[in-house]
C-alpha cells in the first residue's frame, strides 16, 4: 500500500525556517539567542550611548579653550603613574577623542564583560536548569553546533551594540567637537570598540569554557576572575608590590598601545587576545561536546559542607542560602583589601621619593594621612571597592529573587509563614549576607594593616560603610522586587552600581551640577578608612537598606505569586 | 457536615489573559473532591487563589470559613499543599527539605514524617537537585502530608511518581479520609479522579462546567445504546424521544445516544422485534469529552 500516492505533493513538503528567522528569531539556535538578547543589546547600548554623549558635551563645554585643555593634560601628565591606577595613562586628553577614550571607554570592557560573562556563563547552564537543554540535544542538531550557535550570537550581540556605540561616538565628535582634533575618523571609533568587544568577549570566553565543566557559579567566577583581575592586576600595578609582575599575564597590560581614537594602533596583542577569545570559546565547545549532559564537576561542596544549611526558620534559610556567594565576595575583596593595605610602606617611599607629591596628595585629600593603610585604601580601595560590593548585592539580590522564579514560594507561603514575614526575613537573608562579606573583607583589611603595624580598626570600620553601601543599593533591589517583579531586581541593582560608579568617574572631572553629583552615593561615604564619616551619609544609607527591605516587604502582601 | 471550601463568583484575570470566570465550589468536610480539567483550564489558578498565592479578580474564596485574602496565616496551618509544579533547595538534601518545611509548620510528629518517608520509599540523605522528578514529588507529599492536615489540596499530585507510590498515595488518601480529613484533588487524569474521589468538578477554560458526584456524573450524561431490529430500522419511533440525539442508522442496526432516563427508549423498542439491545454506561471519560463539546452548560452543584 501506497499511503503517500494518493497525497497532495504539498502535504509532504516541510516547511523551512526562513533565512531571516534562523539569523534572527525562532528558525535556529542562534536566530533564538540573538532575539533573547535583543532587550539587553538595546539597554546597553543606550547606556554607553549615553554616557559618551554626555561626557563629550560635558567636556567640550568645561574645557572650551585650547589653553583650558592644555592646563588640563598637563595637570593629568603630572600626576604620577601611582595615581593614574585604573583609568590608565592620560594620552592626548587635549583632544575629545584622547579624552573619551581615557575617562569613558577606558572602563568599558568591565561593564561589557560583566554582561559577556554573566551570559556566557549562563547560556548553556541556564537552558539545563530550565530543563530545555534536554529536548534541544535530543534534536538533530550536533551538540557543538548548538554550543557554536549560542557563542557566535552572544558575540553577535555584542558586536551589534559596540558597533552602534562606535558610530554613535564617530558622529558625536564631529558634532560636539570645538577644536582641532576633536573629530575622530569611524575606523578609529570602530577599531576602538573593536578592542572593548575582544576584551569583553575574552571575560565572557572564560566564562563559556568553564561553564562546560563546572556549574554556572564557577563559570561566572572564572569570568570574573578574568575580566576584574585582569583590570585590577594592571591598574594597580604601580601600587602593589608583585602586582608588577602579574601584570604581564593582564589583558589589559597586553593591549595598552591600542588605542585608535588617540592614533596608537598595535595589532599584534590585539591579535593575542582575539586569538584567546577563540581559544576559550573553542575549549567550551568541544568541552560541551563530550562530557554528560547535565553533569558538572562540583568544586564547592567541601566547603559549603561546613556551612549552616539554615533550617531552623526562614532568616537562617534565606541568609544560609546566600551565604556562600557573600563569602566568596568577601574573601575576593578582602584580599584586594590585604594586598591593598600592606602596599602602603611601598606608596610612602613613593611619596617620599617624590619632590612635590606630598604637597600634591594635601591639596587633593586635605587632612587625609595617606601614609597609613587607611589613607591608602580610601585612595586606591575604596572606588573599585563599592563597584564590586555593589555588585555582589546585586547577586545576592539576585539569588533572593529565584525563591519566587523557581516556584520554591508556592510551598513556603502556605505554612503558616505570612507574606510580610517571609519578605522581612529573605530581605534580611541579603543583608546578612552583605554582613558576611564585610567581615570576611575587614578581616582582609586588618590583616593588612597589622602586617604595616598600623591600626587594624579604623580601616576594619571603615568597610562597614562599605557594607552599608551595597546594603543601600539591595534594600532599593529588595523594594522593587518586593512590590515588582523580583527578576528585575537585580538587574536594577547592577544598574545602580555601574551609573553610580561612573557618575562619580566621568561627573567630577567634567564638572557635573552638583546636585546631579550628589545624587551618586558615594559622594555621601566621605573617607571611611581613615575614620571620616559623613553623618547624614550613613543615616541616608542605613535608610535605603532597612527602609528598603521594609517597603519590599510589605510590597509581598500586596500582589500575586509567581506571576 | 460543614463547608471547607467555598468560592462565590471566582474570578482572576490576568491581563488580556483569561484566568478563571466566576466558580462556585463547595466541597464539604471529609469529602476527596477531584477537580478535573484539561491542562490550561483554570485548576491551578483556583487553586492558587485558595491559598492566597494570588488574589481574586472579583468574588470570594471562603477556606475554613475565612476570606483566603486576609487569612492565609489562619488557613495555612490547617492546610497541606503540593503544587503541581514547583522547586525546592537544591543544596538541600531530601531529608533537610522536609525538616525545614516542618520547621516552619511546627507541631510535626517526627515518627510520622518518618513513616511517610518509608511509605514513599524516599531516600532523604540524597541533594533534591540529585533527585528524579518522581523523588521530588515524593519530597512534595511528605511535606504536604507531614503535618496531618484538615485540608489537603494536591495539585496534580500522581504525575511523577511510580504505580507503586501512587498506590501508597490513594491508601493515604483514603486513611485521610477515614480521619474526617478532606482532599481537594486537582487532575487531568480521569481514572485517577474516578477511581478515589467522591465529588467531581470539571473546569473548562476558566469555567465550572459540572460539578456532582462521580456517579451522578454519569447518570447525568448519556447512554450509548445500540438496537439492532429483526426488520427495518424505525427511525421516526425513536427520533421524538425525549433526551434522545446522535440517530444513526445503519441496515438494521440502530445506534443512539441517551441523555438522562433510559426507560422510554426501552419501552419504544419493546414495540419491534428485536435481535440485539446493548446499552454501554460511559466511562467518566466519555462525559467528561461529552461535556467538552457541548456549547453552553449549566453549572450545578450535585
Amino acid at each position: 500500500m501506497s499511503a503517500t500516492a494518493d497525497q497532495p505533493a504539498s502535504l509532504t513538503v516541510v516547511r523551512r525556517p526562513s533565512t531571516l528567522s534562523r539569523v534572527y528569531g525562532l528558525g535556529s539556535v542562534f536566530g533564538k539567542t540573538l532575539r533573547d538578547t535583543r532587550w539587553a543589546v538595546v539597554a546597553l547600548t543606550i547606556v554607553l550611548c549615553a554616557i559618551i554623549a554626555v561626557t563629550a558635551q560635558a567636556y567640550v563645554g568645561e574645557f572650551d579653550t585650547v589653553a583650558s585643555r592644555a592646563a588640563l593634560a598637563a595637570q593629568m601628565a603630572a600626576l604620577p603613574a601611582l595615581f593614574q591606577g585604573l583609568l590608565g595613562a592620560p594620552i592626548a586628553i587635549e583632544t575629545l577623542p584622547g579624552f573619551l577614550s581615557w575617562r569613558s571607554l577606558g572602563f568599558m570592557p568591565v561593564l561589557f564583560g560583566t554582561w559577556s560573562l554573566v551570559a556566557l556563563s549562563g547560556t548553556i547552564a541556564g537552558e539545563a536548569g530550565r530543563g530545555s537543554l534536554e529536548l534541544l540535544v535530543a534534536g538533530p542538531l550536533p551538540r557543538a553546533a548548538i554550543a557554536t550557535q549560542k557563542f557566535g550570537a552572544h558575540a553577535l550581540a555584542m558586536a551589534v551594540s559596540l558597533g552602534s556605540c562606535a558610530m554613535v561616538t564617530w558622529a558625536i565628535t564631529i558634532a560636539v567637537g570645538k577644536l582641532p582634533g576633536d573629530e575622530t575618523s569611524l575606523g578609529a571609533a570602530v577599531a576602538m570598540f573593536g578592542w572593548i568587544f575582544l576584551l569583553s568577549l575574552t571575560a565572557g570566553a572564560a566564562a563559556f569554557a568553564a561553564g562546560s565543566f563546572f556549574g554556572r557559579a564557577v563559570a561566572a567566577g572564572s569570568g570574573a576572575a578574568v575580566l576584574f583581575g585582569s583590570f585590577i592586576v594592571n591598574g594597580y600595578a604601580q601600587l602593589v608590590p608583585g602586582f608588577d609582575t602579574l601584570q604581564h599575564l593582564s589583558m589589559f597590560d597586553w593591549t595598552e598601545g591600542f588605542r585608535p581614537l588617540v592614533g596608537q594602533w598595535d595589532w599584534p596583542p590585539l591579535a593575542a587576545v582575539a586569538g584567546l577569545a577563540l581559544l576559550l570559546a573553542a575549549v567550551g565547545v568541544i568541552g560541551f561536546a563530550r562530557r554528560d549532559l547535565g553533569s558538572t564537576i562540583r568544586l564547592r561542596e567541601g566547603g559549603r559542607a561546613v556551612l549552616p544549611v539554615g533550617l531552623s526558620g526562614p532568616v537562617a534559610r534565606a541568609t544560609s542560602d546566600r551565604l556562600s556567594l557573600a563569602l566568596a565576595g568577601g574573601l575576593g575583596l578582602g584580599l584586594f583589601g590585604l594586598v591593598v593595605a600592606a602596599s602602603a610602606d611601598a606608596f610612602v617611599r613613593t611619596i617620599q621619593d617624590t619632590p612635590g607629591l606630598q604637597d600634591l596628595i594635601e591639596r587633593m585629600l586635605p587632612g587625609v594621612d595617606l601614609t597609613t593603610a587607611g589613607g591608602v585604601l580610601g585612595l586606591y580601595f575604596v572606588n573599585f571597592g563599592t563597584l564590586i560590593i555593589g555588585l555582589l548585592a546585586a547577586a545576592l539580590v539576585g539569588g533572593w529573587a529565584s525563591d519566587e522564579r523557581e516556584r520554591r514560594l508556592d510551598l513556603v507561603l502556605t505554612t503558616p509563614l505570612s507574606r510580610l514575614r517571609y519578605g522581612a526575613a529573605s530581605g534580611l537573608g541579603v543583608l546578612f549576607g552583605l554582613l558576611a562579606t564585610v567581615a570576611v573583607m575587614a578581616a582582609g583589611i586588618g590583616l593588612g594593616a597589622l602586617a604595616l603595624g598600623d591600626d587594624p580598626v579604623t580601616p576594619m570600620a571603615g568597610s562597614v560603610i562599605l557594607g552599608l553601601y551595597g546594603g543601600a543599593f539591595a534594600g532599593l533591589g529588595l523594594a522593587l522586587g518586593g512590590w515588582g517583579r523580583p527578576g528585575w531586581a537585580a538587574g536594577f541593582v547592577a544598574a545602580l552600581t555601574f551609573g553610580t560608579f561612573l557618575l562619580d568617574l566621568i561627573g567630577g572631572i567634567v564638572g557635573f551640577p552638583d546636585w546631579v553629583m550628589q545624587l551618586s552615593l558615594m559622594q555621601h561615604l566621605a573617607h571611611p578608612m581613615t575614620g571620616d564619616y559623613d553623618g547624614p551619609g550613613i543615616v541616608l544609607m542605613s535608610v535605603l537598606a532597612a527602609g528598603g527591605l521594609l517597603v519590599g516587604a510589605i510590597g509581598w502582601t500586596r500582589r500575586d505569586i509567581g506571576r | 457536615m460543614s463547608t471547607v471550601i467555598e468560592t462565590g463568583r471566582l474570578t482572576k484575570s490576568y491581563g488580556s489573559h483569561r484566568g478563571i470566570i466566576e466558580v462556585d465550589l463547595s466541597v464539604q468536610a471529609g469529602e476527596i473532591f477531584g477537580f478535573l480539567g484539561p491542562n490550561g483550564a483554570g485548576k491551578t489558578t483556583t487553586i492558587r487563589l485558595l491559598l492566597d498565592l494570588i488574589r481574586p479578580s472579583s468574588g470570594q474564596a471562603m477556606v475554613f470559613g475565612l476570606a483566603s485574602t486576609g487569612h492565609a496565616v489562619e488557613i495555612h496551618p490547617r492546610t497541606g499543599y503540593q503544587p503541581g509544579e514547583f522547586g525546592l533547595y537544591d543544596r538541600l538534601t531530601g531529608g533537610q527539605t522536609i525538616t525545614y518545611f516542618a520547621n516552619l509548620r511546627g507541631g510535626v510528629d517526627p515518627a510520622y514524617q518518618r513513616s511517610l518517608m518509608e511509605r514513599f520509599d524516599l531516600d532523604p540523605s540524597r541533594q533534591y537537585r540529585e533527585y528524579s522528578k518522581g523523588n521530588k514529588q515524593k519530597v512534595g507529599l511528605v511535606v504536604a502530608l507531614q503535618h496531618r492536615p484538615e485540608l489537603l489540596i494536591l495539585d496534580e499530585p500522581t504525575a511523577g511518581p511510580d504505580p507503586l507510590i501512587q498506590q501508597s498515595f490513594f491508601d493515604l488518601m483514603r486513611e485521610a479520609r477515614g480521619e474526617g480529613r478532606t482532599i481537594f484533588l486537582s487532575s487531568h487524569i480521569i481514572d485517577e479522579v474516578e477511581r478515589s474521589c467522591d465529588r467531581v468538578a470539571i473546569i473548562r477554560e476558566g469555567r465550572l462546567v459540572r460539578v456532582g458526584t462521580v456517579e451522578a456524573l454519569r447518570d447525568l450524561s448519556h447512554h450509548q445504546v445500540e438496537l439492532t431490529f429483526a426488520g427495518p430500522v424505525p427511525l421516526d419511533a425513536f427520533a421524538g424521544l425525549p433526551g434522545v440525539s446522535h440517530l444513526e442508522p445503519e441496515d438494521h442496526r440502530l445506534r443512539l445516544r441517551v441523555a438522562g432516563p433510559i426507560g422510554p427508549v426501552v419501552r419504544a423498542a419493546g414495540q419491534y422485534e428485536l435481535l440485539d439491545f446493548t446499552s454501554r454506561e460511559p466511562s467518566l471519560e466519555e462525559t467528561f469529552l461529552a461535556e467538552y463539546g457541548r456549547e453552553s452548560v449549566d453549572v450545578r452543584n450535585g
